[in-house]
């Protein structure tokens, strides 16, 4: 059997959830703040239970990219170029182009050639370049480094690797867009189950969509997006907090600490799983009476 | 006479120390208070058509409904599976009130269909290993129809469930024994989550439940060979000073009237797993798994 992957979110619960990051772009105000509320908008619409919405999408995307170039010091931001890169694909996808983002990924190129070697070969800066370069964006991706390339052949040591070293290999992964067998996938997937039940939701994430994307996605797979979804709240947000914890984890604001980044985190992994070409295995019918 | 100078200051002694709790519970949620509520629940749920318990009975539905709506009743299911109980007697009181609408009810719906709560798959495991172990010394136990469940299906869905204890282990060494006693019917050991939690063990430096889940997974329910390799790895750089045993799982508070599980017990049984897991001979990939023939 495979899993109808229409059905991860209905039309409503997209719509639900969109509203939600809707109000959390209004509640930064502010252009650089809203990317990433943004991002998860867009990647819901790509979703195919959504409504179409592109209009209003691209026009907050122009929106947010204006405010970008028009900062007196754009390197002050701090920007993360992945979701802008994210977000331009999406919008290329449905055969769109926003002027500014394009002037802003212009930029982004030179300004990693012009980092030191050793930050050229991180996992991050490798996928961004190797990203860009798929786009058209003329770019040269740099090597890994020997460390990384032995981490990458040594699987075994994959399973007791720390989270920054399991997400460099994963940026690594998808910027040499190298297929992942069975096994790689299954270890990567059982990791990313481990990780998600501990509640590290970024390197979870990260690992299942890097097996979404590369691999042969099996039943841990599913099992690590059916985590996810399960996180899902009435108001379309993802996320449970702990409240008996000793030092409760969300201290000032559960929105940016838990709540934004699980959704965001929810609604990157449903878009890669939508687009996936393999269909995720479902779960059969339990024989059980009482 | 005696409701006048007894019952009735006895009554407006426990509104206002309810109130007290149910305010605690708003400002500061925690275990002892939500139990604290559970067992005020317990009788009050029974109080029907008493009007003296009226006020205590719509206090406590005020509060359930409040909440219910807020997401702390989701937020403590998803805490701990024990409190599935007091969370079920607190959503059916909340029904009452008229602001509950069916839509609250979405997030614990789901997670109920998802299979994430009030599963305690330990009394079935329970039920069929005292019959299976009984059973074996001649003793016929009747438990009555316990029923068939596709327990790899059942064990395999705690892997959506988050954060782990000792409960996780003990689930999974009932299930090794049902195995093993092959009295289960047609039932099969899970698959996923054995891997998971060794995975866990593995990346979290838990040196005490690694052994106990590397012979598991290598007589019961298998495991990949890169898996395999990195656990006796991680095995042999935990092993104890000489006349040492493992330490205990790290934040281990399982203790319970259902389940005591004390310091000393969970490092001898981890440190004798240690010790068979490396005297056993031979190769370590590829081993022949002790898996009953219906498998």
């Amino acid at each position: 059997m495979v899993s109808n992957k229409s059905d991860r979110l209905s039309t409503e619960q997209i719509a639900l959830t969109s509203k939600y990051l809707a109000e959390m772009t209004e509640r930064f105000a502010s252009p650089i703040a809203a990317v990433q509320p943004l991002f998860g908008r867009c990647c819901l619409a790509t979703l195919p239970s959504s409504i179409p919405c592109w209009d209003t999408l691209t026009r907050e995307v122009a929106w947010v990219a204006a405010g970008i170039l028009s900062h007196p010091d754009p390197a002050s931001l701090s920007l993360d170029p992945l979701p802008i890169i994210e977000i331009y694909t999406m919008i290329k996808g449905i055969d769109r182009e926003v002027p500014e983002m394009r002037q802003i990924l212009e930029r982004v190129g030179p300004d990693l050639e012009a980092q030191p070697p050793e930050i050229r070969s991180t996992g991050r800066v490798r996928q961004i370049a190797s990203t860009l370069s798929k786009l058209g964006f003329p770019n040269q991706v740099a090597s890994p480094t020997k460390e990384t390339k032995n981490l990458l052949n040594e699987k075994e040591s994959w399973f007791s690797a720390p989270a920054s070293k399991l997400s460099d290999l994963a940026d690594h992964l998808i910027a040499d867009d190298v297929p992942l067998d069975e096994t790689d996938t299954k270890i990567l997937s059982l990791i990313a189950l481990g990780e998600l039940r501990n509640y590290h939701l970024d390197i979870g994430c990260k690992l299942l969509r890097t097996v979404l994307q590369l691999g042969v996605p099996g039943e841990e797979t599913r099992d690590g997006v059916d985590f996810i979804a399960l996180q899902r709240r009435r108001d379309g947000r993802y996320g449970f907090l702990d409240r008996l914890a000793e030092k409760p984890e969300q201290t000032a604001d559960p929105d940016t600490t838990l709540f934004l980044p699980m959704t965001l985190n929810a609604a990157w992994l449903f878009k890669t799983e939508a687009a996936c070409v393999v269909m995720l295995p479902v779960l059969t019918t339990v024989g059980e009476t009482a | 006479m005696l409701a006048e100078t007894i019952s009735d200051p006895m009554l407006r002694l426990c509104h206002s120390e309810f109130q007290r709790l149910i305010l605690e519970l708003d400002s500061a949620p925690s275990r002892t208070a939500f139990f604290d509520v559970g067992a005020v629940a317990e009788i009050l749920v029974l109080t029907n058509g008493i009007p003296e318990a009226e006020g205590l009975t719509r206090m406590l539905c005020d509060a359930a409904a409040r909440w219910l709506k807020s997401g702390l009743l989701e937020d403590l299911l998803m805490a701990r599976v024990e409190f599935a109980y007091h969370v079920a007697l607190l959503t059916y009181l909340a029904q009452s009130v008229a602001s509950v609408s069916p839509s609250d009810l979405e997030v614990i719906r789901n997670l109920s269909d998802g299979r994430l709560i009030a599963r305690s798959e330990i009394p079935v495991l329970r039920q069929h290993l005292i019959t299976a172990y009984l059973w074996a010394c001649g003793i016929h136990t009747d438990f009555g129809k316990l029923g068939r469940r596709n327990l790899t299906q059942i064990i395999d869905r705690r892997v959506l469930r988050a954060r782990s204890d000792e409960f996780d282990l003990l689930v999974l060494l009932m299930c090794a024994q049902l195995l093993q006693l092959d009295c289960s019917r047609g039932y099969q050991g899970p698959r996923t989550y054995p891997q998971v939690l060794l995975v866990q063990a593995m990346r979290a430096g838990n040196t005490n439940w690694l052994p106990i889940l590397t012979l598991l997974c290598r007589r019961f329910f298998g495991f990949p060979g890169p898996l395999c390799g990195a656990a006796f790895k991680s095995m042999e750089e935990s092993i104890p000073a000489p006349g040492q045993l493992l330490p205990a799982p790290p934040g281990n508070q399982i203790d319970s009237d259902y389940i005591e599980r004390t310091e000393r017990g969970l490092r001898l049984r981890s440190t004798i797993a240690l010790a068979l897991s490396l005297a056993l001979p031979g190769e370590i990939y590829g081993i022949q798994q002790v898996r009953p023939a219906f498998n």
